[in-house]
C-alpha cells in the first residue's frame, strides 16, 4: 500500500503508471533525496551567486567575402 | 595458449610487442581464449568482438612489423564499457531499452583508442545505463567478482572491473558519475582512474549526468591507467566541457616514488562521518606509515562532512539523469530493470530550487577543497568502507553508503583507486587518492607508489586461476 502523501506526489508528477512493486523502494529513494535537499537548504548570500557558472566562448566566424 | 600473458600489465605487454617478442594476434587470441574459458562464471562481457578484434590485431602486427609503432596501446586488447558508442556495433547500456541501439559512429574516446592502435576486444557489462545496480532482470546477467563469484563487483563499471581483475583483458574503459570507476576498481582489486572533469571527452558515451559524468581507464595498475590516459585525454570541440590544459605527461611520475610529497588525510570521512570496517582502517593506517617511511609527510585535513558531498552529488546526478531518461521512463518504463527505473525515477521528485541549491553548494565545496589542497599535494581516504558485498543485495541503497569517492565527482578533481591490501578473507582493500584539477599525473604517481610499496600487484584472484586450470 503506497503512502497517501507519496501517492499524491506520484500523481502530481503524472507518474502513477509505474509498477506498484516499485513504489515502496521509490518512496525510500525519494525520502533520501528529500533529506539531502534539507541538509543543504539555507540562505546563500548575493555575493556568492556569481560563483555559479554559465560561461560563453568567443564566437567562431566565417571570414567576410 | 601462452599461459602467462593474462598476468602481464599493459606496460609489460607493450614492451614485448614493441620489440616483436609478442604478437598482437597471439595476445588477442589468448584474451579471447581466456574469455571463452572463464567468462561463463563472471559475465563480464556482453559482447565479444572476436573476428573484428583479430582483424585489428593483424593490422597492428603488420604496422609494427613495418616500423610504424604507434605507442604503448598498439596491439593491446581493450574492453569497452557498453555505454561507449561503437560504430556498427550495438551499444546497449546493458538495458532492454537499448538492446537494438547500433550507433553510426564511435565515441571520441573509442576513436582515440583505435588511433592509438588498441584492439577493441568487446563490450563489457555495466549497471543499467550506469546507474541501475547488479540486476538479474536485465537482458544480460550482472558481472560477478573474480575474487569470489558470490560477491558483487559494485558498479557501475562492473564488467570492466571484473574482466581486468580476472586477466581477461589488460585494460578497459569505465565511466564515473558518483564513483562508478573507482568503486568497482576497489572491490575487484584493480586500479581505476577518474580523470579531471573535461580531460576525457564524453561525446558518444551514453550520458547519465552531464555535469558529473567522467570517462576513464580501468587497469591492473596505476601505470597502465597512465598509459591509457595518454590516448584518452584530448580536447574535443564536440564536448562543451572538454578542457584544453596543454600536454600532461600522465606516465611521467610513474616510478618516481613518494618522497617529499605532502599527503592530506580526510580522517573524519571514514572515522566519524561513515565509519570504516576495522580491516579497512588498519590497512589504511599501515599504508600511511609505509608512505611516511618512504619520505612523504602526512597531515589531517578537515572538509565538510561527507554527507554534504553525498547530498550535493545525489541531488545533481538524480536530477540530470531524470532529465535524460524522462521520455523513456514515461513511455516504456517496463523496458528498464527495477533498480534502474526506480533510481532514475527518483530524480522526478527533486525540486528545481533544490537542484540549483546543490549546484551552488558544489561551488562552495570546490572552493573548500582547493583551499585545503594549498597545503597538501593529494588527499587520501579509503575508497570503500568495506570489502565487496554479496551479489544480489542493493549495495547502493543502504543507509551507510559504502564508498567515499563521490566527493571528487562533485569537485571534478582527478581521483584514483588502487589496491593497498587484502582482508583476512582475501578480498581487495583500496586507497583513494585525489588531486588538484589537471594534476592527474601526480595522482597516478602516488597510486603507482602505493602499489609498489604495499606490494599488492603480484596477487591475482585465485578463483580465476582455478577456473583456468579446470578449463585446460
Amino acid at each position: 500500500m503506497t503512502d497517501p502523501s507519496f501517492a499524491a506526489r506520484l500523481r502530481a508528477r503524472n507518474l502513477q503508471r509505474i509498477p506498484e512493486a516499485d513504489q515502496a523502494d521509490l518512496a525510500r529513494l525519494v525520502q533520501a533525496l528529500d533529506e539531502a535537499a534539507a541538509r543543504i537548504r539555507g540562505p546563500i548570500g548575493y555575493l556568492e551567486e556569481p560563483s555559479n557558472v554559465f560561461r560563453l566562448a568567443p564566437a567562431a566566424k566565417e571570414a567576410a567575402r | 595458449m601462452n599461459d602467462d600473458l593474462h598476468a602481464l600489465t599493459i606496460a609489460e605487454l607493450s614492451r614485448r610487442i614493441r620489440v616483436r617478442d609478442l604478437s598482437p594476434v597471439e595476445l588477442t587470441q589468448a584474451c579471447i581464449a581466456r574469455v571463452k574459458a572463464l567468462d561463463g562464471q563472471l559475465n563480464s562481457f556482453i559482447l565479444l568482438l572476436e573476428e573484428q578484434a583479430l582483424a585489428e590485431a593483424r593490422k597492428a602486427e603488420a604496422e609494427i612489423a613495418a616500423g610504424d609503432w604507434k605507442g604503448p596501446l598498439h596491439g593491446i586488447p581493450i574492453g569497452l564499457k557498453d555505454i561507449y558508442n561503437t560504430a556498427g556495433v550495438a551499444t546497449t547500456g546493458h538495458s532492454g531499452l537499448f538492446r537494438d541501439h547500433v550507433p553510426a559512429e564511435d565515441a571520441t574516446t573509442v576513436r582515440l583508442l583505435r588511433e592509438a592502435g588498441a584492439v577493441i576486444l568487446g563490450k563489457t557489462a555495466t549497471w543499467e545505463f550506469a546507474i541501475g545496480g547488479s540486476s538479474f532482470d536485465l537482458p544480460w546477467p550482472p558481472a560477478r567478482n573474480p575474487w569470489n563469484t558470490a560477491l558483487d563487483t559494485s558498479g557501475s563499471s562492473s564488467g570492466s572491473a571484473a574482466a581486468v581483475a580476472a586477466g581477461l583483458v589488460p585494460g578497459s574503459t569505465g565511466s564515473d558519475t558518483g564513483g562508478s570507476i573507482r568503486g568497482p576498481a576497489a572491490w575487484c582489486g584493480i586500479a581505476g582512474h577518474k580523470p579531471t572533469y573535461g580531460l576525457v571527452s564524453r561525446r558518444g558515451i551514453l550520458p547519465l549526468s552531464f555535469s558529473l559524468d567522467h570517462g576513464g581507464p580501468m587497469c591492473w595498475t596505476a601505470e597502465d591507467c597512465a598509459l591509457m590516459m595518454q590516448a584518452l585525454a584530448a580536447h574535443d570541440p564536440l564536448d562543451a566541457a572538454s578542457a584544453d590544459p596543454g600536454p600532461i605527461d600522465f606516465a611521467g611520475g610513474i616510478g618516481q616514488g613518494i618522497a617529499g610529497l605532502r599527503i592530506g588525510v580526510v580522517r573524519h570521512f571514514f572515522e566519524t562521518d561513515v565509519p570504516c570496517e576495522p580491516e579497512v582502517l588498519a590497512t589504511f593506517e599501515a599504508t600511511l606509515r609505509a608512505l611516511q617511511a618512504e619520505g612523504a609527510t602526512v597531515r589531517d585535513v578537515i572538509l565538510s562532512p561527507f554527507g554534504v558531498y553525498g547530498a550535493v552529488g545525489s541531488l545533481i546526478s538524480r536530477s540530470e539523469a531524470f532529465a535524460i531518461h524522462e521520455p523513456h521512463l514515461r513511455a516504456t518504463p517496463e523496458l528498464y530493470g527495477e533498480y534502474g527505473r526506480r533510481r532514475l525515477m527518483a530524480g522526478a521528485f527533486v525540486r528545481a530550487g533544490d537542484y540549483v541549491n546543490a549546484m551552488r553548494h558544489r561551488s562552495r565545496l570546490v572552493a573548500e577543497v582547493a583551499e585545503a589542497m594549498k597545503a597538501v599535494d593529494v588527499l587520501v581516504f579509503p575508497t570503500s568502507r568495506q570489502t565487496a558485498g554479496p551479489l544480489g543485495e542493493d549495495s547502493m541503497s543502504g543507509r551507510l553508503q559504502p564508498f567515499f569517492n563521490r566527493a571528487f565527482n562533485v569537485t571534478g578533481g582527478p581521483a584514483l583507486s588502487v589496491c593497498n591490501g587484502f582482508s583476512a578473507a582475501g578480498l581487495p582493500i583500496a586507497l583513494h587518492v585525489g588531486g588538484r584539477p589537471f594534476e592527474d599525473d601526480l595522482v597516478l604517481r602516488v597510486g603507482d607508489a602505493v602499489e609498489r610499496i604495499m606490494g599488492t600487484r603480484t596477487r591475482r584472484p585465485a578463483l580465476a586461476e582455478s577456473l583456468q586450470a579446470a578449463a585446460e
